[in-house]
């Protein structure tokens, strides 16, 4: 299959509270990645998170939490990368902004359509304000 | 699919960091990636190789997590469980051993290999191959 490829998430969007990204149809893809970039915290004190995560759905109304199986992220500054233990957010923002860019595989897709969902986490100091890009490529 | 050879680093001895060419994988869905490092030169070498993965053509540029990889060296053969599932070459500071990183799906338009390399004149003799179907 050939490469099929979308934007959910553009520089021109400002992540806060929560909400959802724009939805891709996703019926012919067995496999996709999320590639993350120009990951930061905007605005909001130390105590802000932002999480990020993926959901699919059957028939675009009800939509279920998806993990994904591989996730690697770079810091800035350090060529060094680590593996994310959880299995859900594709991104949750530090407070010192740790992560710039990262992938997410999904190994399949047994799903119509996709997209990410957001929360933002206060403890103290928020609410802030987010910045992702995010495209998937699938095939 | 038929399985399709690409040569991502021809023979030859890497002396600084950098980068290969974007090589297109639109069909690929999985590949194995060789990377056959000969004995070092220089004072202090150490060397550091991943692969990476671009969803517009080679403008962007993204490090791609393995699932497996081994290094088989000439004295002993070694099953590695590196925890970041990125250096397919992990800051190497001894040649003579082949790097095998298994990618059982490839999301990917376009692939190119990474590099760094460090120390006083250091020399790498590399030579790396994916194959991809």
């Amino acid at each position: 299959m050939s490469v099929q490829k979308a934007s959910l998430l553009t520089t021109a969007d400002t992540l806060v509270h929560q909400g959802v990204s724009r939805e891709v149809d996703v019926s012919l893809l067995d496999m996709m990645a999320l590639h993350l970039s120009d990951l930061q915290k905007l605005t909001g004190g130390s105590g802000v998170r932002m999480n990020l995560w993926a959901q699919g759905s059957m028939d675009g109304l009800t939509w279920m939490d998806l993990s994904y199986d591989l996730r690697l992220a770079t810091d800035p500054g350090d060529s060094d990368v680590s593996a994310d233990a959880g299995k859900k957010h594709v991104w949750e923002s530090a407070p010192e902004g740790s992560e710039t860019q990262a992938v997410a595989i999904f190994r399949q897709m047994p799903w119509e359509r996709f997209r990410l969902r957001w929360k933002e986490r206060v403890v103290a100091g928020g609410p802030g304000t987010y910045q992702a890009t995010v495209r998937l490529v699938g095939k | 699919m038929r399985a399709q050879t690409i040569e991502l680093l021809p023979s030859g001895t890497l002396t600084g960091s950098g980068e290969t060419t974007g090589f297109p994988v639109k069909t690929g869905t999985m590949a194995v990636v060789g990377v056959d490092v000969g004995t070092e030169g220089g004072t202090t070498p150490e060397l550091t190789v991943w692969l990476q993965v671009s969803d517009d053509g080679g403008t962007t540029w993204y490090d791609m997590p393995y699932d497996q990889a081994m290094v088989t060296s000439t004295g002993d053969t070694d099953v590695t469980a590196d925890t970041d599932k990125r250096n397919i070459v992990d800051e190497i500071t001894s040649g003579d051993a082949q790097h095998i990183a298994t990618y059982k799906h490839l999301p990917a338009d376009t692939v190119r290999l990474k590099w760094v390399i460090s120390g006083t004149s250091p020399t790498w003799p590399v030579s790396a191959s994916m194959v991809v179907k």
